[in-house]
């Protein structure tokens, strides 16, 4: 059914063992920082849900996207990052990520579907700037294998509907504005989260993204 | 799409990024380290001579025993073009006593090796021709080597030529990989990378998790660890050996050397003790540094272009920004510039550094450089 494209190279069998993620109760919501539990419905990531960020180019989605995961990578998880070339290590170490459990695939070419399938069988999150424009159907595929995987995924858009279908979390940056006083010291974002669900409620808040430390809050 | 836009890259870099990823890169062979030791020796002379050029150049990687590269791109390197990077490169490795390195330049891992073997730089614009030319051994494997030159093929050019559907229902997916190789489609043999060089490096450095091998970067092995390394090691299967990049955070708050990223595959890079920028970026730190930092220009409201002067001030008030041929954008604010002077080897070179503000609330990093301007991180 999740037929992803050519066959893989099977993975060992003590690893291919421990791929399936145990969805017991308390599993079933990745931790996220505090600045993001008290504004997310669920306080947390739901294993199997989508995410989609929109942003405007160079406009901060990347910051929202790495400080929206790194909670889960300050506990243990591991995050990979697919298709942002070129990211800004220290930046994403302040905004709270543990660089230790980070992946970046910042060039996948044109096997970018194939490379995410491959991370969801064994990172609880990837975040995707998706290259051109995905098709509705691969973006079906590719939910549904989240879903069955039980993993995260955070999609970083540059314009609405760049990702075809609706996520289960919307997450906008509807207006960004920095600060500068003899340097750049933070960006004033205004975010706006929407969804399905408990994120049917839609709200919005408008926060430093990052403060002068490099923090979000 | 995304390139141009949303990194407002200019379209010459993002069509460079297309054209199968493909980085020039400078390749130093040297014959005589080619052998690992038991005691350790040639290990110690990669080490030692990896810490001198990362004084250099902040991406040098041990390939295999003998082989190291980096890339010649970036600004500092740009200016006086390869000629002059090499004369640098060469009194550098002969104050670091590298006995008799050969030094060649090319586009990708596989033709920059080649380079060097014959001791040449090969023009971008030659690339195809100079990788089409190149004796059928090249590509790595003898067998399949014996078998095309039995076949009449002689010449990597000969094996591209092949119909892919041919090579793909004759031969194996290892040699599919060699054949893209000859394609120019990927830019480095299967072989290539020696993860026992990578494991001795380690050694002779001390770093502790050295006995375990190449799997050591990540640490203590929860289970999340165990998958997080098998799909690494997947994807790398499915892309290329450096597809998959991983990153460690250094000390201090210089953008260039507070972090960086590599592949999961290399070791560690050598501690650079002496930063070559004594100051900082103030402020959050940019979400992206371009590892190839991309030309700008700036201009006043009339056009004219803006510098910075020998004391450190902009020639004129910063209006407008354009990023390689992308479209002008005006600029709200600009701080700095802060100058740096750095020793880039054996010559004092001064750059200074600046931030943006453009139209759309976007916030840029800029380094000038002789009269010449970059985009160097963007606060996405």
């Amino acid at each position: 059914m999740f037929a992803f494209l050519p066959p893989r190279p099977p993975l060992p069998s003590d690893i291919a063992e421990k791929l399936r993620p145990l969805a017991t109760a308390r599993s079933r919501i990745l931790p996220v920082s505090a600045v993001w539990k008290e504004r997310l419905p669920d306080g947390g990531l739901r294993r199997g849900s989508t995410i989609v960020v929109t942003a405007p180019p160079a406009g901060g989605g990347l910051s929202l996207a790495m400080s929206l995961v790194s909670g889960a990578s300050d506990r243990g998880y591991w995050v990979s990052v697919v298709g942002v070339d070129d990211p800004g290590v220290m930046a994403m170490s302040d905004l709270g990520v543990d660089l230790r459990r980070v992946m970046f695939v910042p060039r996948p070419r044109d096997e970018w579907v194939d490379v995410v399938g491959d991370m969801l069988d064994g990172v609880d999150l990837v975040v995707l700037r998706p290259m051109g424009r995905p098709s509705p159907d691969m973006t079906r595929r590719i939910m549904g294998r989240v879903r069955e995987r039980g993993a995260v995924l955070v999609v970083l858009c540059d314009e609405p509907r760049r990702w075809p279908l609706p996520g289960d979390v919307h997450i906008d940056l509807v207006d960004g504005r920095w600060e500068m006083e003899h340097h750049l010291t933070q960006r004033h974002a205004v975010v706006r989260l929407s969804g399905r669900g408990d994120a049917r409620r839609e709200r919005e808040w408008s926060w430093g993204l990052p403060l002068a430390s490099g923090q979000a809050g | 799409m995304r390139d141009e836009s949303v990194n407002g890259r200019g379209d010459c870099h993002s069509r460079a990024d297309r054209q199968g990823d493909v980085e020039r890169l400078a390749v130093i062979e040297v014959a005589s380290w080619r052998r690992d030791d038991p005691e350790g020796n040639v290990a110690r002379h990669h080490d030692r001579v990896l810490r001198g050029l990362a004084q250099w150049c902040p991406y040098v990687e041990m390939i295999a025993f003998g082989v190291i590269a980096f890339p010649t791109r970036g600004p500092s390197r740009y200016l006086g073009g390869e000629a002059a990077m090499l004369s640098d490169l060469h009194v550098l490795l002969d104050e670091l006593a590298v006995p008799t390195p050969r030094v060649g330049i090319g586009d990708g891992l596989f033709a920059a090796m080649a380079a060097a073997r014959r001791g040449v730089v090969v023009p971008h614009e030659q690339a195809e021709f100079f990788r089409r030319q190149l004796p059928v051994e090249e590509l790595g494997d003898s067998r399949f080597a014996d078998l095309a030159r039995r076949l009449g093929l002689h010449r990597v050019g000969d094996v591209a030529d092949l119909p892919r559907e041919r090579v793909t229902e004759r031969f194996t997916r290892e040699v599919l990989h060699r054949y893209a190789v000859a394609r120019g489609e990927r830019d480095d043999l299967p072989e290539v990378r020696d993860p026992h060089a990578a494991r001795r490096l380690r050694e002779v450095r001390g770093e502790e998790e050295a006995a375990t091998g190449q799997m050591s970067f990540f640490g203590d092995k929860t289970d999340l660890d165990r998958r997080a390394a098998a799909v690494a090691l997947r994807v790398t299967r499915r892309l290329d050996a450096h597809a998959v990049w991983v990153a460690t955070r250094g000390a201090g708050r210089d953008p260039f050397t507070a972090g960086w990223c590599r592949p999961f595959t290399a070791p560690l890079p050598p501690p650079v003790s002496d930063a070559p920028w004594p100051g900082h970026l103030p402020g959050p730190a940019p979400a992206v540094i371009l590892r190839h930092p991309v030309e700008v220009r700036l201009a006043d409201e009339h056009g004219e272009a803006v510098t910075v002067t020998s004391r450190g001030f902009f020639s004129r008030p910063p209006r407008l920004m354009t990023v390689g041929r992308g479209p002008s954008r005006q600029i709200v604010s600009a701080a700095g510039p802060w100058p740096e002077e750095s020793r880039w080897w054996s010559q004092l070179r001064r750059r200074a550094h600046v931030q943006v503000i453009s139209e759309g609330n976007c916030a840029w990093w800029l380094m000038a450089e002789q009269h010449r301007w970059w985009l160097a991180g963007i606060y996405d």
